[in-house]
């Protein structure tokens, strides 16, 4: 099987010198009969192989002169596939000859649902035909309709928002396109009325792995006191007031459709939360040595929700436990149920630094403070607090 | 255009490094030479001896590239291409509306563009890396005939083992090579913390993130874990520093020295040039024997900026409205979206005008 790949141009030389030896093979040769018409169909992918374009019809003559040219421009000059409504310039791939056939196979998958153009020249055949140009469309057929995608929360959970809130995720039920969220994503005064200019719009959109959670952050050059934006615009958010995040239901979902419906969190501000985590503030609850009773820990406003799944956990003589975390209580609360029971003795709750609540506040440090009155930060990986089991 | 020149000013900020336990860095040190398996491609930077720096955002890891043979082959330098976008889209095979553009960066010697591209919004979605030659062919790099080394970034760890599935991801604002040493500006989509990673190149050994606070003069409070969006590794007074932009938008200079792991070390802000906006690239040249900055932002034009005020400013003690240093924004310059150097007069970029995007070389302000 001869191969050749195509991505811009080629040069012309060689193609004429192909043609010309091509011709004299043809005419050396002669023809017995007329050559089978040209026709180029979309084979649709396999488990080895994407989906390509294949062209029939050639005779074994001509599948020979294109598999013995060795540039590119002589597969090019007689077949070209190009994006339908689009520029004329031919999509990058691989050329080949299998079966007798000349094979097209694209250095990407065919979309699905899109119109592609196959333009075939035989009069630019190593042996030219004097059949007129061919133009064909193809296109794959849309792909297998999908439940369509729904938001099925937000964190915060709570109906009261600090209107300092410097971060929030929206959750999905399956994953969601690269389609960046600010279009889509809006906040609204109680009235309906956008909030313009709340949300920091980033080069990057921040999804987890699999696309199923949407981080995002308030510009926190208006969440900041003192800073310019925050002089001239004030916060997004005003302590007493009614809002609603909406999501649009056109957000594109991984498979191109719309969102099932649109979504809609409604909450007042409350006052600012401007104090650093304090774990000394924390009630951590009884357990039971040989039990695996939930250990709870309680917290005196809300934590971040996704830093809280991995930023807390126990330790045993500097060992830490397995064991299943939740958090509950609109993040007021955070549970764990061990893999073992409990063994009596001197344990420690571990609380990585990297810890914040929503506004951005961190362990024994405020997301924001004085220049030169700043709390010494935690400059370690982690902090503990001691606790027994009985 | 307008020339401001206003008080000089500098900014004390910290860094607070994250002591972290555990491999910080996976790292692949022999060439493999069948090819990087992106899952998504972003920053570009162009390294010693050509080679390609490559961040992988959806990876958190940057490939270091050898392109061989995909280096060459065009004609040299990089001529301007009207709708780059749908060109683009249709040498991938799709819609304009289906490709988007995430870097450029040029060879420093061929002076071809390298276009960064996402190709496809959904999960199928698809990195490409395409070629701008002098005669504007645009050429899709074959990724399978390079070969690279490559480094991760590292999730931190989570306090309790068998945790569900970690949802934090490290992201990728910028990349830059200097003094052996690759530079690497993250941010986490959980906390809002700036990640300032030092790897030296090639990747034999690795080095820790440094946590990144910074005072900014424009609300005279800590400016706790603002991110980095753009930065260059540049010498003041002799000495190796990244000049780094922030949100809003401080001029920070960072001395590379500093950047270990544990210490505590002082930098100063050079320049408060705007809120309400934040810098999407900035390039380094000279023109009649002074260094200059220019600095692409989303809502303030392109900047001029002469770093020899880099050497000069002072510590800050006080806030400061407004802007603050000198700079010059050039009001031809409109649309930005992308940026580089792409000779000793010219800058190449992509703009955006009219809802197409157009690949062009600008003489340098």
């Amino acid at each position: 099987m001869t191969r050749r790949e195509v991505s811009g141009r080629g040069g012309w030389k060689a193609a004429a010198l192909v043609v010309f030896l091509a011709a004299i093979a043809a005419a050396s040769c002669g023809r017995s009969r007329p050559p089978a018409p040209l026709q180029a169909v979309l084979v649709e992918a396999e488990a080895d192989r994407p989906a390509l374009i294949r062209v029939t019809g050639l005779s074994s003559a001509e599948a020979g002169a294109l598999s013995s040219a060795a540039d590119l421009a002589v597969w090019q000059r007689f077949m070209r596939v190009m994006v339908a409504g689009g520029e004329d310039i031919a999509m990058a791939g691989t050329y080949r000859i299998a079966d007798g056939a000349l094979e097209f196979e694209p250095k990407f998958p065919l979309d699905r649902g899109r119109d592609y153009v196959v333009r075939l020249y035989p009069s630019r055949l190593p042996a030219p035909r004097s059949d007129v140009a061919i133009a064909k469309v193809l296109r794959r057929a849309a792909g297998p309709s999908t439940a369509a995608t729904v938001v099925t929360s937000i964190s915060p959970a709570a109906g009261v928002w600090p209107e300092n809130l410097l971060r929030f995720y929206i959750h999905f039920s399956g994953p969601m396109s690269r389609t960046t969220a600010h279009d889509y994503v809006r906040l609204v005064d109680d009235k309906g009325v956008e909030i313009e200019a709340a949300f920091l719009r980033l080069d990057v959109d921040l999804w987890n792995t699999d696309h199923t959670r949407f981080t995002v952050f308030f510009d926190p050059g208006r969440v900041k006191r003192g800073i310019r934006p925050n002089r001239e615009l004030g916060r997004a958010l005003i302590a007493g007031r009614k809002y609603a995040i909406t999501v649009d239901a056109r957000w594109a979902d991984s498979a191109g459709g719309p969102l099932g419906a649109p979504f809609r969190h409604e909450f007042a501000a409350g006052p600012p939360e401007d104090r650093g985590i304090d774990p000394k503030r924390w009630t951590i609850g009884g357990v039971t040595s040989g039990s695996r009773e939930v250990l709870v820990v309680q917290f005196p406003w809300a934590l971040d929700h996704a830093l809280l799944q991995r930023a807390l956990g126990v330790a045993r003589a500097e060992k830490a436990l397995d064991g299943v975390v939740t958090i509950a209580g609109d993040d007021r609360a955070w549970r764990f149920t061990p893999a073992s029971p409990w063994s009596a003795g001197a344990h420690e709750l571990v609380i990585l630094t990297v810890l914040e609540d929503p506004s951005g506040n961190r362990v024994g440090r405020p997301f924001e403070f004085e220049m030169f009155k700043a709390p010494a930060p935690e400059s370690g990986e982690r902090v503990t607090v001691p606790f027994v089991v009985r | 255009m307008r020339l401001r020149t206003t008080l000089k000013l500098a900014v004390v900020f910290a860094f607070a490094a994250a002591t972290m336990s555990g491999p910080l860095v996976a790292v692949r040190t022999t060439p493999v030479a069948a090819g990087p398996a992106l899952k998504s491609i972003g920053p570009l930077a162009f390294g010693p001896a050509g080679v390609l720096f490559a961040g992988d955002r959806d990876a958190a890891s940057i490939y270091a590239l050898n392109l061989g043979s995909e280096a060459t082959g065009g004609a040299p330098g990089t001529a301007d291409v009207a709708g780059i976008d749908q060109k683009i889209a249709a040498v991938l095979g799709t819609a304009a509306t289906e490709v988007a553009i995430t870097d450029l960066a040029v060879h420093p010697t061929s002076k071809n563009t390298f276009v960064s591209v996402m190709r496809g919004q959904g999960a199928e979605a698809q990195p490409a890396l395409l070629r701008v030659d002098g005669k504007g062919a645009i050429h899709v790099v074959d990724l399978a005939k390079t070969t690279f080394t490559s480094v991760t970034l590292p999730n931190p760890p989570a306090a309790t083992p068998g945790a569900r599935q970690n949802p934090r991801t490290q992201t990728i604002m910028d990349l830059g090579f200097a003094n052996g040493r690759l530079i690497v500006a993250g941010l986490s989509n959980e906390e809002f913390a700036s990640k300032l990673w030092s790897v030296p190149y090639p990747f034999a050994a690795t080095d820790r993130g440094t946590s990144i606070e910074i005072f900014h003069g424009n609300h005279a409070r800590l400016e706790t874990n603002s991110p980095i969006f753009s930065f260059v590794p540049y010498n003041v007074s002799g000495q190796p520093n990244i000049i780094a932009g922030y949100l809003c938008t401080p001029l920070v200079k960072i001395p590379l020295s500093a950047l270990k792991p544990g210490e505590k070390v002082l930098g100063t802000t050079v320049a408060e040039l705007g809120a309400g906006n934040r810098p999407i690239d900035m390039i380094l040249y000279s023109k009649n024997g002074q260094d200059y900055l220019l600095m692409s932002n989303t809502s303030r034009g392109v900047m001029k900026i002469p770093t020899s005020q880099l050497a000069t400013n002072e510590a800050i003690t006080a806030r400061i409205g407004g802007t603050k240093g000198t700079f010059e924004t050039i009001a031809s310059m409109t649309g930005v979206e992308q940026l580089d150097l792409l000779d000793t007069g010219r800058s190449i970029v992509i703009t955006l005008q009219n809802g197409s995007r157009n690949l062009s070389a600008v003489i340098l302000p």
